[in-house]
C-alpha cells in the first residue's frame, strides 16, 4: 500500500475508532446509570449527564469525519470537488451514509432521552435500548454485514454480540469512575461490588463472539503471527489480557477494600482510569482492524488478482 | 441447545470460504467463454451486495476500443449484481476490468475476458 494511502487509511481508522468510543461512552453511561446509580445521587448525576453529552460529541464529530474520508475513498476523490460531489450519493445511496446518518440521529435521540427523562423511568430506558441499537448497528458495516448466507449471519450476530458486549463493559467505565469518585463510600463501594459479575458478563460475550470471529476471518492460528491483520488482533488481545488482570484486581482486592478502608477508593479510581486509557487502546485498535483485510479474504483476493 | 451449538459450528467450519468482499461469481457472457451473438450488455454478479454508483467496469477490445457504452447499472431485487450497457461493433476477444465497492466499504478487482465469434 503506498504511504498516502497509508496515511489516509490510519485517519479513517482514528476516526472509525474515536466513533466508537463516543457512542460507547453514551450507551454504557446510559446503561450503567439504569441499572446501577441508586435515585439518591444527586451529586453524581448532573456529571453522568456531561459525560454523555461530551460523548455524544465526540461519536458525531468523528462520525462526520469518517463520513467525509470514506466518502472521499469510496469515490476515489483527488479534490474537494470531487468529495463535494461525492457527499451527496454516499448519504443517498449507500448503505454507509444511510447507516451513519440513521445512526447519528439515533443517537442524538438517545442522548436527549438521558438529559431529559426521570433516572429510571421508561424514557431512560427506550433512550438505552436506542443508543444499544446504534452500538449494534456498526455489525452492518462490519464484514458479517456484507457477507451472504448462514456464516454471514453467524458472524453478524457474533459482531452485534461482540459491540454490545464491548459497549457494555468499556463504555461504561468512565461512569464507573465519576460514580466511585463523587458518591459516599457505601454507595460507590457497593456499585463497585455490583459492576464485576456484570463486567464477567460482558467479558463472556467478548470471548464468545471473538472465537467466531477468529474462526470465520483469521482461520489459523500461523495467520495471527504472518499478516498485518493477525498482528492487529493479537496487539488487541494483549490489551484485552491486561484490562482483563485490572478488572481482576478490581474484583478480587480493590472493590472487597472499599467496603473498609477509604484509601482504596484512590487505588480503585487509578485501575479504572487505566482500564479507561486501555479501552480507547483497544477501540482505536479496532477501527484499524476494520480497515484491514482478514487473511481468509487475503487468499482470495489473491486469486482474483492472478486470473 | 447442544444439537443447535453443534450445527452453527459445523455450518461455520464446513462452508468455506467465507466472502468479507465483494468477489466475481459469475458472468453473463461467462468468464473465458466464446459467444456467437455480440451481448447488448455484461451482467456481473458478485458474492455480496455493491454500492454500484462507486463500482467502474471497463470492457475493451484487441484495439483498446471500448465496448461499454455507459456506466454499470443496479439490478433490482439482486444487490449483488451489476449490469452494464454493451455496443460491440465487430467479433473479437474482450478484456473485462472491473473494481467494486462492498456494502462494507471494501473495494476489490479483477479483470477476465470473453470472445464474440467471427
Amino acid at each position: 500500500m503506498p504511504a498516502a494511502d497509508l496515511d489516509w487509511m490510519l485517519l479513517r481508522a482514528l476516526a472509525r475508532g474515536l466513533h466508537l468510543a463516543g457512542s460507547f461512552g453514551l450507551f454504557g453511561t446510559m446503561l450503567l446509570t439504569v441499572l446501577f446509580v441508586p435515585p439518591e445521587a444527586p451529586l453524581l448525576r448532573p456529571a453522568l449527564r456531561r459525560f454523555a453529552l461530551g460523548s455524544l460529541g465526540v461519536a458525531l464529530a468523528a462520525g462526520l469525519a469518517w463520513f467525509l474520508l470514506q466518502s472521499a475513498d469510496m469515490a476515489g476523490a483527488t479534490n474537494l470537488a470531487d468529495l463535494w460531489q461525492a457527499l451527496p450519493v454516499v448519504a443517498e445511496s449507500t448503505r454507509f451514509g444511510n447507516l451513519l446518518i440513521g445512526r447519528a440521529a439515533v443517537l442524538l435521540t438517545a442522548a436527549l432521552c438521558f438529559q431529559f427523562a426521570g433516572a429510571r423511568g421508561l424514557g431512560a430506558w427506550v433512550g438505552t435500548a436506542l443508543a444499544a441499537l446504534a452500538v449494534a448497528a456498526e455489525a452492518w458495516l462490519d464484514h458479517g454485514g456484507a457477507m451472504t448466507g448462514t456464516v454471514g449471519s453467524v458472524l453478524l450476530v457474533s459482531d452485534i454480540v461482540h459491540l454490545l458486549s464491548a459497549a457494555a463493559w468499556l463504555g461504561s467505565l468512565p461512569a464507573l469512575w465519576l460514580a466511585i469518585d463523587r458518591l459516599p463510600l457505601d454507595l460507590a463501594a457497593r456499585i463497585a461490588w455490583r459492576f464485576s459479575p456484570y463486567g464477567v458478563f460482558c467479558v463472556l460475550g467478548l470471548i464468545g463472539s471473538a472465537v467466531v470471529q477468529f474462526i470465520v476471518l483469521i482461520g489459523t492460528p500461523a495467520a495471527l503471527v504472518t499478516t498485518r491483520y493477525g498482528a492487529v488482533v493479537l496487539a488487541k488481545i494483549s490489551l484485552f489480557l491486561l484490562l482483563l488482570g485490572l478488572a481482576a484486581a478490581n474484583r478480587y482486592r480493590l472493590a472487597p477494600a472499599l467496603f473498609v478502608q477509604p484509601t482504596a477508593r484512590a487505588a480503585i479510581r487509578r485501575s479504572i482510569g487505566a482500564e479507561i486509557a486501555l479501552g480507547m487502546a483497544v477501540l482505536l485498535a479496532a477501527g484499524l482492524l476494520l480497515n484491514l483485510t482478514p487473511p481468509t479474504m487475503a487468499v482470495m483476493l489473491q486469486q482474483e488478482h492472478a486470473q | 441447545m447442544k444439537s443447535t451449538i453443534y450445527a452453527v459450528l459445523a455450518a461455520m467450519l464446513m462452508a468455506s470460504p467465507a466472502f468479507a468482499h465483494a468477489f466475481l461469481v459469475k458472468s453473463d457472457p461467462p468468464v473465458g467463454s466464446t459467444v456467437k451473438t455480440a451481448p447488448h450488455s455484461l451482467l456481473l454478479t458478485f458474492t455480496e451486495g455493491l454500492e454500484v454508483p462507486f463500482c467502474s467496469v471497463t470492457v475493451v477490445d484487441g484495439m483498446g476500443m471500448h465496448a461499454e457504452s455507459g456506466k454499470p447499472q443496479a439490478v433490482p431485487g439482486h444487490t449483488n449484481e451489476m449490469r452494464v450497457p454493451l455496443t460491440v461493433p465487430m467479433p473479437g476477444r474482450f478484456t473485462v476490468t472491473w473494481h467494486a465497492l462492498s456494502v462494507d466499504t471494501h473495494r476489490t478487482q479483477g479483470s477476465f475476458s470473453f470472445t464474440v465469434a467471427q
